[in-house]
C-alpha cells in the first residue's frame, strides 16, 4: 500500500488524527473563552440552625478606630490600618497583602451603621489575608479590637459574592440601623487581560458582644 | 532547446513552476503546504495570544497608596525634633523610636504618637508606599540632578545620584487632576534657599512623591510640594514650608519653623489657573491651644463624622493564586487545531493518491 514517496499509511489514519486533533482543538478553544462571573451569588447564609445571638441590648461603646482583627475560623489574626478615598472617590486598599484596612469615612466596629474592613485575597506571589474568606459560614465569629481597648466580636450572617459591575456600594457601605461589620475582598473569576479579578466577596456580619475595659455610654 | 516527444510528457497539463520531479502531482505539493501553512498559522496565533495575554508597560505614573499613613503629616523612625513655632497639620507618629520634642512651640492639628501601634502601622505603610514609588516604571531620567526654572509633565523622573532643586519647579498637571508625578532620587534629595515648586493645570500635591535614597533636606524658605518618602532622615531649614508630608524610615525629621499641611485630594474638575503653594497655615480647629500640656498621648476617641460612601468596586486582588487555566486551553486549542489542519491535509493527499 505505498505510493511513490513511501506513504504507507491509509488515509483513514490522517482522517482519524485530524477529527480527534479538531474536535480537542474546537473544544479547548471554547473551554478558554472568557466567561463572565454572575452577578450575584450567594455562598452562605443564615439557617434554622447557625447560632446567632439575638442582638438584645449590647451598651453603646464609644467611637475608636479598630487595631486588631481576629477570624479563628480561617485563621486570620493581623492589623488593621486605615484607608481613605482615592481622588476618583474609589477606596484605598492596603498597600500590604498580610494586613488588612478599616474604612475611615464609615463609622467604627460597633457603631450603629456599616463599618468596613478590606483585605487582599491575594498578591501576584501567593494568598493574601483575606484568600479563605469565602470560605465562612454563618456564625463564624470575627473580632476586632479598637485602639482604647474594646473588644467587639461580629457574627456572620451572610457571604455574597458580586460581580464587579454590580457592586452594591451603599448595601455594603451604607446604614441599616444595625451595628454591622462587611468585610471585602475579591473573588470570582481573575481576568488576565485586565489584571483584576471580576467579583468582590462580601461578608455581612453583625455585633454580637463587646468586652471593654471602661464600658462608656455614648460618647 | 530541447523538447519532449509527446509520450515522454508528463500527463499533467499545468506548467509546472517548481523545480520537483514531474511525478509529483499538484495535489502533493498543495497538501504539504497546507500542511505548513497550518503550522505557521498556529505558530503565529502562539506568538500573538503570547502577546496579547502578556501585561503591557504602565505608561504613566500610577497613585501612590500612602494606606495608614495617609493622614499624617511626619513619620520618622528615630526622632522628631523641632525648634521655633512650627504648625503641622496632619497627624504626626514616630516607630520605633520614643523621642518628640519641641511640641509645643510647635503645634500639631492632628494626633501624636510615639513607640504605639498606629505610628507603627504607618511606619509600615509609608515603607511600603517607598517600594511602591522607588520601583515605579518606565521614567525618564533626570540628567545631573538638577530641577528648577523648567516644567515638568506628569510621570516617573529618576537620578540615581541626587535631586536637587534649584529655583523655581513647575508641575503641570496638563488638565488632569489625577495626574500623577513621582520623582526618585538614587540618594539625597536637597533644594536651595527659596527655591520653590509650584502646581499648575490641574495638578495636585496630593499627587506628587519624592523617594530618596538616603536624606532630604529643604534649603531656608524652600516652598515645597509632596510626600517626602525618605530611607534615612528629613530635615527642613528655617522657614521651609511643604504642601505634602515628610516619611523617613529610619532616621529622624527635624524641623526649624516650618509648616506641613496634609493635602487633600479633590476630584474637581482641573483648572488652568496656578495653585501656589500654602506658606500660611491651613486653618487649625480652634481646640488646638498652647493652655493644653503637652501629651504624647495618642487619642482613641474619634470625632463623629458622617459616611460616604466610596464608589466602584475594590480592587483586591492580584491574581496571584488564579492560575493561567484560561490561556493554557487556549495555547492547546489552538495547537490541536494546528495538527487537525495538518492532519487533514494529510489526509486529503493521501486519499487523492489511493484513488
Amino acid at each position: 500500500m505505498s505510493d511513490h514517496n513511501g506513504y504507507k499509511r491509509r488515509p483513514w489514519v490522517w482522517w482519524s488524527i485530524a477529527a480527534l486533533a479538531l474536535s480537542v482543538g474546537a473544544l479547548s478553544l471554547v473551554a478558554a473563552l472568557p466567561r463572565s462571573d454572575p452577578k450575584v451569588v450567594v455562598l452562605a447564609h443564615v439557617t434554622s440552625k447557625t447560632s446567632t445571638k439575638s442582638i438584645a441590648k449590647l451598651p453603646a461603646i464609644a467611637r475608636s478606630r479598630p487595631i486588631r482583627i481576629a477570624i479563628a475560623a480561617i485563621g486570620v489574626n493581623t492589623t488593621v490600618g486605615t484607608l481613605g478615598l482615592q481622588p476618583d472617590h474609589e477606596v484605598m486598599v492596603p498597600t500590604n497583602t498580610r494586613v488588612v484596612g478599616w474604612y475611615k469615612d464609615g463609622p467604627p466596629p460597633g457603631q450603629i451603621g456599616s463599618a468596613v474592613i478590606l483585605g487582599h485575597v491575594d498578591s501576584t506571589q501567593g494568598p493574601g489575608v483575606f484568600f479563605d474568606l469565602k470560605l465562612l459560614k454563618a456564625g463564624d465569629r470575627v473580632t476586632l479590637v479598637l485602639a482604647n481597648g474594646t473588644v467587639t466580636k461580629f457574627a456572620v450572617t451572610k457571604v455574597v459574592q458580586y460581580s464587579k459591575t454590580s457592586f452594591p456600594d451603599r448595601l455594603v457601605y451604607g446604614s441599616n440601623g444595625t451595628r454591622s461589620l462587611q468585610l471585602v475582598t475579591c473573588g470570582g473569576a481573575f481576568d488576565h487581560a485586565t489584571g483584576h479579578y471580576e467579583s468582590n466577596i462580601v461578608v455581612f456580619s453583625h455585633l454580637v458582644s463587646v468586652s471593654s475595659p471602661k464600658v462608656a455610654v455614648r460618647s | 532547446m530541447r523538447t519532449f516527444p509527446a509520450a515522454d510528457r508528463p500527463s499533467f497539463s499545468p506548467p509546472n513552476f517548481f523545480k520537483f520531479r514531474d511525478s509529483r502531482s499538484p495535489v502533493h505539493l498543495s497538501g504539504v503546504r497546507l500542511g505548513l501553512g497550518a503550522l505557521a498559522a498556529t505558530l503565529l496565533s502562539f506568538v500573538t495570544l503570547i502577546a496579547f495575554t502578556s501585561d503591557t508597560a504602565v505608561a504613566a505614573a500610577t497613585p501612590i497608596n500612602l494606606g495608614a499613613a495617609t493622614p499624617y503629616a511626619i513619620v520618622a523612625g528615630s526622632t522628631i525634633t523641632n525648634t521655633g513655632s512650627s504648625v503641622i497639620a496632619g497627624d504626626i507618629g514616630l516607630s520605633p523610636g520614643t523621642s518628640i520634642t519641641g511640641f509645643p512651640p510647635g503645634l500639631a492639628s492632628g494626633t501624636t504618637g510615639a513607640a504605639d501601634a498606629p505610628s507603627l502601622l504607618a511606619q509600615n505603610a509609608s515603607t511600603a508606599a517607598y517600594l511602591v514609588a522607588a520601583g515605579e516604571t518606565p521614567f525618564s531620567t533626570v540628567a545631573a540632578g538638577t530641577l528648577g526654572g523648567t516644567t515638568l509633565v506628569p510621570g516617573v523622573y529618576q537620578s540615581t545620584s541626587g535631586l536637587a532643586l534649584n529655583g523655581t519647579l513647575t508641575l503641570n498637571g496638563g488638565g488632569n487632576a489625577n495626574a500623577v508625578f513621582v520623582f526618585q532620587a538614587g540618594s539625597t534629595l536637597t533644594t536651595a534657599s527659596g527655591s520653590s515648586v509650584v502646581l499648575e493645570g490641574g495638578a495636585q500635591a496630593c499627587n506628587v512623591f519624592w523617594t530618596v535614597g538616603s536624606s532630604a533636606t529643604l534649603g531656608t524658605t524652600t516652598s515645597f510640594v509632596g510626600t517626602i518618602l525618605a530611607k534615612a532622615s528629613i530635615s527642613l531649614n528655617n522657614a521651609a514650608s511643604v504642601q505634602g508630608r515628610l516619611l523617613a524610615q529610619t532616621g529622624a525629621v527635624t524641623l526649624i519653623d516650618n509648616t506641613i499641611n496634609v493635602p487633600t485630594c479633590s476630584a474637581a474638575t482641573a483648572t488652568t489657573t496656578t495653585t501656589t503653594t500654602a506658606t500660611t497655615a491651613t486653618t487649625l480647629p480652634p481646640t488646638t491651644v498652647t493652655t493644653k500640656p503637652a501629651k504624647h498621648r495618642t487619642t482613641t476617641t474619634l470625632a463623629k463624622s458622617a459616611t460616604i460612601i466610596p464608589v466602584g468596586a475594590p480592587k483586591t486582588g492580584e491574581g496571584g493564586t488564579a492560575g493561567s487555566g484560561s490561556s493554557l486551553l487556549g495555547f492547546i486549542g489552538l495547537g490541536a487545531l494546528g495538527v487537525g489542519v495538518a492532519a487533514t491535509s494529510l489526509a486529503v493527499r493521501s486519499r487523492r493518491r489511493h484513488e
